[in-house]
């Protein structure tokens, strides 16, 4: 400390180059500061953008391992010969466990729910045609569209003909 | 050096702005680097569940005429059979699960499941495809009686689901492709073959023991008479057991058309030779059997066995002979309805009539 005490005692005395340092100090602190608050913003932006971008890449990729297949679809009844049920069977094939949210018939909702389907599983859904209008029935050699969608939002749709 | 360093006053901004700027650049590159691996891990997913796609593109199987074979019955109300395919894809296929359709039920009990597995009811075995693979056997247990459903010509729709997610289907029975036309000399009536050559329909009569062509001889009237027709089972499982109501119908034709003068030949015992002497009468405990035709192996034909039949006898299960409606030398010809009635398979209730289409036969036409 002895060694440096001359040194102060002339820095404290001395009147010359206050201002030179004083702005090397304020803009020492300033340089500080903003560099500070620029590497938080960054930071912080780059973390929103990864939260962002890896729950995309997340759901892309779940929806993408996702593949079912409708492997049979049975044209059947629920009173004898009332022609209002139709049975499906689905099958995954994909690589993620499944499950179905929604089945149309010919645009038209008539099945909803969460049921799950696990890899290499098939399963059994059984549409009721009665209330979707008052009519409505499979009719006997027609071409029925039928589309199934699951919570993820695949879709898997074609179109089969009911008996003759 | 770090003593000059420390009391130096100089490029103090310039090193601190240079670190600010080397932390934000790493920052950016690390953030680039992360969303590069992110993509990276992305696009292998994609590039493997295209894989999978593709593999499930690349399936192609086809049902294999007639479709079902090798029926058996295991008793307990299961039947086994063999469900015949082959693999033109490119890839390895294995079978999931099938599913039988029945055309003629309404019923809830119309489409039945099979799965794979090795014991229990409904299930299959060697469901496992390789390319190329032709005559391959999915060999099937379930409650299904398909042999007596395929001789009643009972429609069903098969579907094959893979386990890529395919479904291969096909209708049975399967129609089969005829040959051009003409080109075939037979007529198959359900399980019965009727074969029309030269030889094929033959006559007999006292003065003529040797069974010779029956299309067109010389006949007096008055002369007893019998026919032999060749008959072949083609079915490759069950035996037909023919009934004494079997007949051979000459209807005698007339310049306006066909006259009321019809006569009726009904099936004799197979080892009558001429009549009236040697002509016996059919009983059916005794009855004359079709035997099956045998598999052939490895895709090679069917082997078939002809049997001749003989019509001769005026009352059905007796050996009263009979003669054809003709006058003197006159030129006759005759519209010949071939009814037959049999068992089949044989020893069941299943009983059939079926009648082959009209054939003629002419006698004292100079040729």
């Amino acid at each position: 400390m002895g060694k440096y005490s001359r040194t102060i005692r002339r820095f404290v005395g001395s009147r010359r180059a206050i201002s030179t340092l004083l702005a090397n100090v304020i803009v020492i602190t300033m340089v500080i500061s903003l560099g500070t608050m620029l590497y938080i913003w960054t930071t912080g932006v780059m973390g929103a953008y990864q939260g962002a971008a890896g729950i995309w890449f997340l759901t892309r990729g779940e929806v993408m391992k996702e593949r079912l297949a409708i492997e049979e679809v049975w044209f059947t009844n629920i009173a004898p010969g009332d022609q209002k049920n139709i049975t499906i069977y689905i099958r995954n094939v994909g690589a993620n466990e499944i499950k179905i949210a929604a089945v149309y018939v010919n645009s038209t909702q008539a099945w909803t729910g969460a049921k799950a389907i696990n890899v290499g599983q098939v399963s059994r859904i059984s549409l009721d045609l009665r209330p979707l209008t008052a009519n409505n029935k499979w009719g006997k050699g027609c071409v029925t569209y039928i589309s199934v969608a699951t919570l993820r939002g695949t879709v898997v749709k074609g179109y089969w003909q009911a008996p003759v | 050096m770090l003593k000059r360093f420390a009391v130096g006053r100089k490029g103090v901004g310039t090193i601190l702005g240079a670190a600010y700027f080397i932390i934000i650049v790493l920052a950016i590159f690390n953030l680039i680097m992360w969303e590069a691996n992110q993509y990276d891990a992305y696009q292998q997913l994609v590039g493997q569940m295209n894989q999978i796609d593709q593999d499930r593109a690349s399936e192609n199987l086809q049902f294999f005429y007639p479709g079902l074979t090798d029926f058996q019955p295991l008793g307990s109300g299961k039947y086994s059979f063999s469900l015949l395919v082959r693999n033109n894809g490119g890839i390895t296929t294995s079978v999931a699960r099938i599913y039988f359709v029945n055309c003629s039920d309404t019923s809830s009990n119309a489409l039945t499941t099979i799965e794979k597995g090795t014991s229990g009811v409904n299930y299959f075995t060697n469901g496992f495809i390789n390319p190329g693979e032709n005559n391959h056997k999915i060999s099937v247990v379930t409650t299904l009686d398909m042999y007596t459903a395929s001789i009643r010509a009972e429609p069903f729709y098969i579907h094959v689901a893979t386990e890529r997610g395919r479904t291969f289907s096909t209708f049975y029975p399967i129609a089969e492709a005829l040959p051009p036309g003409g080109s075939v000399p037979y007529i198959d009536i359900g399980p019965l073959r009727f074969v029309f050559d030269y030889n094929s329909l033959n006559y007999t009569t006292i003065n003529q023991q040797q069974p010779t062509q029956g299309w067109n001889f010389s006949y007096t009237g008055g002369t007893k008479i019998m026919f032999f027709v060749k008959v072949i089972d083609i079915d490759t499982v069950s035996d037909i057991k023919l009934l004494r109501y079997c007949v051979f119908d000459c209807i005698e034709m007339a310049a306006t058309g066909a006259s009321q003068k019809i006569a009726s030949f009904y099936i004799v015992d197979k080892n009558s030779k001429y009549p009236p002497s040697m002509m016996y009468a059919y009983n059916e405990n005794t009855a004359q059997i079709l035997p099956h035709a045998t598999k052939g192996a490895g895709g090679s034909p069917d082997t078939l066995f002809p049997q001749i039949i003989v019509f001769g006898a005026s009352v059905w299960g007796t050996n009263e002979p009979k003669e054809l409606y003709v006058g003197s030398d006159k030129a006759y010809s005759y519209l010949v309805l071939m009814g037959f009635y049999y068992q089949f398979p044989k020893d069941t209730k299943y009983t059939y009539g079926v009648t082959v289409p009209f054939v003629g036969i002419r006698v004292n036409t100079p040729t």
